[in-house]
């Protein structure tokens, strides 16, 4: 049985990550989105400073780019309350695909700045489930 | 340590672990039952946990409540020379809950602590060393959910005397769970 678990787990995650993607994909720019900027780039570090932890372009609701450390992938990002975000997404890791998601806060400091403070987990096709902390900025384009 | 399977296997879950951590989790939940008497979803599934990072090892978590819920996590493995468990607890409470796409979201913050306990010994007749560790700090969850399914996202923070922590450098402790809400 465990054997079977075990065998058969890799394509549950896969089967879950191709059905968060479809359902995400039907998002279109939801009656909760509250930013307005339509283009921005999040630069953003990670555990130790990693420098170049997050580095996204973001296009509402989709962002595109390095994930917490922990990939490359494609999120949809939610903002359902002023200063809140929370995202998901399918990511490409060393491991092979995997599910991203995080929450946080951003505060606007300029109309072209927002600093970004979230937390970010992960599970991919290898069970690693790596986590991190991440503080950067959004530019807006 | 008497091993349920072959020795020599890499991955060997202990049956007697999984008992245990049921028979945890079923007190845990008895007692927070007790707690509260208001309605507030039960929530029961299983998963993975950095504690065994890279292994299928799996993993029990309940939770209860609506905007305050306590949660209850239990893991385990054990071979003929390796046993490895881990327990943890968060109290969270709910900061922001929506919708995208098919799914709704819930996100909520707090604290937790974890056990982690590890026994080893060099072979099946050497005396079994003991190594057993705490992590304490803030935690957040992230639920995705469809209906009475989701996939809870946790992550412990763990603090310890260290500058590290300014540098973003926590002992992390992750649990990744599918499950089923009522």
């Amino acid at each position: 049985m465990v054997k079977l678990i075990v065998r058969y787990s890799k394509h549950v995650l896969a089967t879950i990550s191709l059905l968060l993607s479809l359902g995400l994909g039907t998002t279109g720019r939801a009656e909760a989105q509250l930013k307005e900027d339509l283009f921005y780039v999040f630069w953003g570090t990670g555990t130790n400073f990693t420098p170049l932890a997050n580095l996204r372009l973001g296009f509402e609701p989709i962002e595109i780019g390095l994930i917490n450390s922990q990939g490359f992938g494609l999120m949809w990002v939610s903002r359902p309350q002023k200063n809140f975000l929370v995202e998901l997404g399918p990511i490409l890791t060393p491991y092979g695909t995997g599910i991203a998601t995080g929450a946080g806060m951003e505060w606007e400091i300029w109309s072209w700045l927002y600093v970004r403070a979230q937390f970010g987990v992960a599970i991919d096709s290898g069970w690693r489930t790596p986590s991190s902390v991440s503080v950067g900025a959004e530019f807006v384009l | 340590m008497r091993s349920l399977v072959r020795e020599g296997q890499a991955q060997v879950i202990g049956f007697k672990t999984l008992v245990r951590g049921l028979r945890v989790v079923g007190l845990g939940l008895a007692l927070i039952t007790t707690c509260w008497a208001h309605a507030a979803s039960l929530e029961v599934g299983v998963g993975v946990s950095s504690v065994h990072e890279g292994r299928v090892i799996p993993a029990l978590r309940a939770s209860y409540g609506e905007e305050w819920s306590t949660s209850l996590h239990s893991s385990g493995l054990r071979t003929s020379v390796y046993a490895q468990n881990a327990w943890a607890a968060s109290v969270h409470r709910r900061l922001v809950q929506g919708d995208l796409g098919w799914f709704k979201f819930n996100f909520s913050a707090g604290a937790a602590a974890a056990l982690i306990d590890r026994r080893y010994r060099t072979s099946t007749t050497s005396a079994i060393q003991t190594q057993t560790e705490g992590v304490l700090g803030p935690s957040a969850s992230l639920r995705w959910s469809t209906g009475p399914i989701f996939l809870c996202f946790e992550a412990i923070f763990g603090l310890q005397p260290s500058l590290q922590h300014i540098a973003l450098n926590y002992q992390d402790v992750t649990h990744v769970t599918l499950g089923v809400r009522w």
